[in-house]
């Protein structure tokens, strides 16, 4: 159900872009072309022999570079340049052409070529984004989100609560040692290697378990969740700063915090 | 590993220090007063948070040897507010200069100066108010990356990481300034020796009308003299300079003052052309002529003549020397860049051209590359007679390289910063890439193959024409509707925030001190509101006009006034409003079409009085400065990619279709409060989530950010203002074309109100690009459509830059695993985007001191 609705918005964002493009573009063989101003140039001639003559006689003079000869002798020009107002001569001018389109600056749903193409690639996103906001839903919910199957699941795919009870514990124990350890170094030397494996691996696993915990609980209950972890985390965070500084008792402090946060973070989830 | 830097047992962790606030201040004052300058020269403005935290570093870890992480964040925090501003200001500010609106009155700032000042300083404080209440959505739940903020960060945690990764992180600042060097050194530049022209021209570093300009400069130096005409054209300037003084030195300019200006500048005008043609005339050897040299050239020059001594010291100020100088037209040679490698297209000639001879050294005459011929188009699209550079001081033309269709651009930048933000943004990046690849590699090639573009289009031109008239537009609009559709899908989180510190308000928790209390952000935003409305209220009954509308000069003091379509209109006095009162309904409405008041605003058009109008005006303004707030610190988190210039856009037709197009200076002024606050709120929030990833506490970094970031908008300001007054002094002109400023943002926010006032904006793209980006972001990822937005709205060399970065990401993370990738890779990813930061400002200070 994803791959489809991925499929159509893309199909969808690529034919809404296309048909908007034209949003300002009119049928030269529309009767309502007749009257408009253009903001851009409508069809192109090549230049004639009197201004390729012209431009050769000028580079002869010096009075262009060869570069500006070639481009001249090759540059096409408008046939209706921008602010014309189109009548009925220019306009069979341009159809003779083979000129198609001619772009103005007001804007009418009746002359919108392919209006109709936007209003159906509108639609085919939301389709499209219904189609994979629901494949997302179903895809979470067969991953099993009850925690009694969580708690089969190998450590790698640790459900958060886990997750949350390995950090809480991590931080119990570094509570817990700190204060035998035989010097302050020692003590510091833990902090940044305990919190430091921390950061890099159980809280990140914890963040990215959040498809599964807005599924289960919502969004609402999530941010709640994540609003007292994100207080813990800066705790941990701060702790491990401080003991980089070589300043204990900030760590400590940081650390009491942090080990003080992590019974509520528990008792959210 | 740790170090006693940090006071040890007895002493205070060092967090807030005034040796942090101070630093800050004095480093962000710097980059702000110099990267002003160079943003109006230049273009060229970065965010000051890496470089802030490198010199930080250094300063108060290095030289004090005091300082902590957080105290170094700190630092960081005040320096990059105090240096962010400047890219609000510069980007719309100097506008009023481009349309004549005047700053500065008999030398003196005027009360226009002081209202955009106070603008600013509104909009930098608002920006940061508003976006403090969503700092817990945004970095506590949704986990934005910030992946500058990140890079920061890693800067920051360097000392505790470990010697491996801060050895790391050095290897990436100086591989980084490695890559980027040949990039940034030709913005370096010296006088071009005479022997050495040629070989430029061939290298297309310079015209062939820069050689002409610099070989006659050369023979004016030998004779020590110069043609008649350019005397006359250095007098005539000085007669502008003088005249244009005169009147600006007086407190009421007299009606005599008036047509003495106008009559000189109509003067030199004429002058000039004289002199270019009798410049031509006299060429020795009839070459090509020459379609113009500065107005520097003729300054030196009666400079010279007349022996000028400004500064009293004995020694004539030039020489005829001096005129060897790139400001006064002699050739630029710069210095050595990628462009140098020489890697080109292979040559391929073209059938049935007509014989030319590129150098003008003798038909048939040949050059490294081969004889002179004309060739293909595929290989040479500026006609030049040489094949086009694959890659060139700033891009890598991957496309051609590959052999990708003309209508396909594929650019690759050579930016280390953008590779290095792209890997830190990692696979959400992948969608931004998605977008440039949706526009450059199928929108654009469709809409030209189709036919649905110009047919004076050409292949290669098809990517630029589409991004200017598809691709930004529509961008601009996915960004719009993405944005909403992501607010309302985050209503329920940001609910969340918000009650969380409204309870934290009345709470005595530890924790509930970390937050700033809502009363003070409430303070703030009602402040800020009030001065809103008392700016619009302001401009709504200011007259529109700058000039009397009889005589054309300048109003220095108004004697009557009338309201027109919702317009006041001011008269110098009571003669000339009798004038106005007997001319015919044609001839007034001419005039009012003159100055776009023709038109009036929607508010007006429903017969709204002027001081209501000024409040929905504010009530909408602070709505739409928090929204856009929003935009922009989503997108930042999201990519480090920022659409300043996007919303300023769609603040100055906002403010326009209410207020009326003709009331310009009301646009940009609430158009400056909002570039302001919006490039402040993506900062607060950036130097937040620095915060967190080294345990800062929230409301200390917020206070000093607020009280910091007031002073970057006056910096700034004062700033220009010097700038201004110089370039009248010099050029006569205050900003723009014809100074040594000429402020290209501000060029482009000026055309875009020319647009807005043709009515050329392409509203109904912006419409279908929001409809698009507000039903995107309904699915399961609520910022789909602001990435994609966003690199529509780009240019696509950047883009694929930072798209390599996240392939890298993803590759790494597959083979390495993800906590290997985010443990090594970061450090190495923001040494990339510093040393990038470093070089650039290092090279543009050597370009500064240059001019």
């Amino acid at each position: 159900m994803r791959l489809i609705g991925n499929l159509l918005l893309v199909v969808c964002l690529i034919t809404g872009c296309l048909s908007a493009a034209t949003a300002y573009l009119t049928r030269t063989s529309s009767p309502a072309a007749a009257g408009l101003e253009l903001t851009e140039p409508a069809g192109a001639i090549e230049p004639d022999e009197a201004a390729k003559a012209a431009a050769m006689a000028a580079y002869e003079r010096r009075e262009i570079t060869a570069s500006e000869l070639v481009s001249a002798l090759e540059t096409s020009k408008p046939l209706a340049a921008p602010g014309t107002e189109l009548g009925e001569a220019e306009l069979e001018t341009l159809r003779a052409s083979g000129v198609s389109y001619v772009e103005s600056k007001t804007f009418s749903f009746a002359r919108w070529p392919h209006g109709w193409a936007f209003g159906l690639s509108a639609l085919g996103l939301l389709a499209g984004s219904l189609l994979v906001r629901a494949g997302t839903r179903r895809a979470i919910a067969a991953e099993g989100l009850a925690p009694s199957r969580d708690a089969q699941l190998p450590e790698a795919e640790a459900s958060p609560e886990r997750i949350v009870e390995t950090i809480a514990s991590a931080l119990e124990t570094l509570h817990r040692e700190a204060p035998s350890m035989s010097s302050d170094q020692e003590r510091l030397k833990a902090i940044i290697t305990r919190l430091g494996a921390l950061q890099r691996d159980a809280i990140p696993r914890f963040i990215e378990s959040r498809p599964r915990l807005v599924a289960r609980l919502g969004l609402g209950r999530y941010a709640e969740i994540m609003d007292v972890f994100a207080a813990m985390e800066r705790k941990i965070n701060r702790a491990w700063s401080a003991a980089a500084d070589g300043h204990l008792p900030e760590s400590q402090a940081a650390l009491d915090d942090a080990v003080a946060m992590a019974p509520g973070v528990r008792a959210k989830l | 590993m740790a170090d006693a830097s940090g006071g040890g047992s007895g002493k205070k962790y060092r967090e807030v220090t005034l040796a942090a606030i101070l630093f800050g201040v004095i480093v962000g004052t710097i980059m702000n007063a110099a990267i002003t300058y160079a943003g109006l020269k230049i273009g060229f403005t970065i965010v000051g948070s890496a470089i802030a935290a490198v010199l930080g570093f250094g300063v108060l870890r290095g030289v004090l040897r005091k300082g902590t992480i957080l105290e170094v964040n700190i630092g960081q925090t005040v320096g990059s507010a105090v240096n962010t501003p400047n890219s609000g200001v510069i980007f719309t500010v100097p506008v009023l200069f481009l349309i004549g609106i005047p700053l500065v009155q008999a030398g003196t700032p005027n009360a226009n100066f002081w209202l955009i000042t106070l603008a600013c300083v509104t909009g930098a404080i608002l920006g940061g108010a508003f976006i403090i209440p969503l700092r817990k959505q945004m970095i506590d739940i949704e986990r934005l990356r910030f992946p500058s903020a990140t890079a920061v960060g890693a800067i920051l945690k360097s000392p505790g990481a470990g010697a491996a990764k801060s050895v790391l992180l050095v290897v990436g600042i100086v591989v980084s300034a490695l890559l980027a060097l040949p990039a940034q050194l030709p913005q370096i530049t010296s006088p071009a020796a005479l022997e050495d022209l040629d070989g430029l021209v061939f290298e297309e570093k310079i015209s062939y009308e820069d050689k002409l300009r610099t070989e006659m400069i050369a023979d004016w130096i030998e004779a020590g003299a110069a043609p008649e005409a350019v005397l006359e054209h250095g007098a005539a300037l000085e007669a502008v300079r003088v005249a244009r003084a005169v009147r600006e030195a007086a407190a009421s300019p007299t009606a005599a003052m008036n047509e003495a200006k106008r009559a000189a500048e109509e003067r030199l005008v004429e002058v000039r052309a004289e002199a270019i043609a009798a410049v031509n005339e006299g060429w020795a050897d009839g070459a090509h002529t020459i379609s113009g040299y500065p107005d520097e050239l003729a300054n030196r020059v009666l400079a010279i003549v007349s022996g000028a001594d400004a500064d009293e010291d004995g020694a004539a100020d030039f020489t005829w020397d001096s005129l060897r100088d790139t400001k006064a037209g002699w050739a630029a040679d710069p210095v050595w860049g990628y462009a140098d490698l020489g890697i080109r297209m292979g040559r391929e000639t073209q059938a049935d051209a007509p014989a030319v001879d590129y150098a003008f050294d003798g038909l048939g005459a040949a050059d490294a590359d081969g004889p002179d011929e004309v060739l293909t188009v595929d290989v040479d699209r500026d006609r030049g007679g040489r094949p086009d550079l694959l890659v060139d001081n700033v891009n890598i033309d991957v496309g051609r390289l590959i052999g990708l269709p003309d209508e396909m651009e594929l650019l690759i930048a050579i930016a280390p910063f953008a590779l290095g933000a792209g890997y830190l943004t990692g696979k959400a990046g992948l969608f931004v890439l998605a977008g440039g690849v949706l526009a450059y590699l199928v929108l654009n090639p469709i809409v030209y193959g189709l036919g649905l573009m110009p047919a004076t289009v050409e292949a290669h031109q098809a990517a630029d024409y589409g991004f200017a008239a598809i691709n930004r537009p529509l961008g601009i609009g996915l960004l719009l509707g993405g944005a909403l559709a992501g607010v309302v899908a985050s209503f329920p989180a940001i609910r969340e925030a918000l009650k969380s510190i409204a309870v934290s308000s009345v709470a005595k928790t530890k924790s509930a001190s970390d937050e700033l209390g809502l009363k003070v952000l409430i303070a703030a935003v009602l402040g800020a509101f009030l001065f809103l409305f008392v700016a619009a209220d302001f401009t709504a009954t200011k007259p529109i006009n700058v000039n009397d509308p009889v005589t054309g000069y300048p109003i220095a003091q108004t004697a009557e006034r009338i309201e027109a379509n919702g317009y006041a209109i001011a008269f110098e006095s009571a003669e000339t409003f009798a004038t106005w009162e007997s001319w015919t309904d044609e001839q007034r409405e001419g005039y009012l079409e003159s100055i776009q008041a023709d038109r009036e605003g929607l508010l007006s058009a429903l017969g709204l009085p002027a001081h209501v109008r000024a409040l929905i005006i504010a009530l909408i303004g602070a709505g739409w400065i928090w929204f856009a707030g929003i935009i922009i610190a989503q997108c930042t988190g999201m990519t480090d990619w920022s659409p300043i210039s996007g919303m300023a856009l769609i603040t100055v037709v906002l403010v326009m279709m209410l207020a009326g197009v003709g009331d310009q200076l009301g646009a940009i002024m609430i158009g400056a409060a909002l570039c302001v606050a919006i490039t402040c709120a993506a900062d607060m929030m950036a130097d937040l989530k620095t915060g967190y990833i080294v345990g800062a506490v929230p409301k200390r970094q917020q206070i000093v950010e607020l009280i910091a970031t007031g002073i970057g908008p006056v910096i700034s300001m004062l700033v220009l203002l010097l700038i201004a007054q110089a370039n009248v002094e010099k050029f006569g002109v205050a900003m723009g074309p014809g100074t040594d400023t000429t402020a290209p943002q501000a060029q482009a926010l000026q055309a875009v109100i020319t647009g807005v006032q043709g009515g050329d904006m392409p509203y109904v793209l912006y419409g279908a690009g929001a409809l698009m980006g507000a039903l995107l972001g309904i699915g399961s990822f609520s910022g789909l459509g602001v990435l994609v937005g966003l690199s529509m709205y780009l240019p696509m060399n950047y883009i694929a830059t930072y798209g390599v970065g996240c392939v890298i990401a993803i590759v790494v993370a597959k083979l390495k695993g993800p906590r290997w990738a985010e443990e090594w890779g970061v450090p190495l990813a923001a040494g990339f985007i510093v040393g990038d930061a470093l070089l650039g400002l290092g090279v543009n200070f050597v370009v500064l001191l240059q001019s």
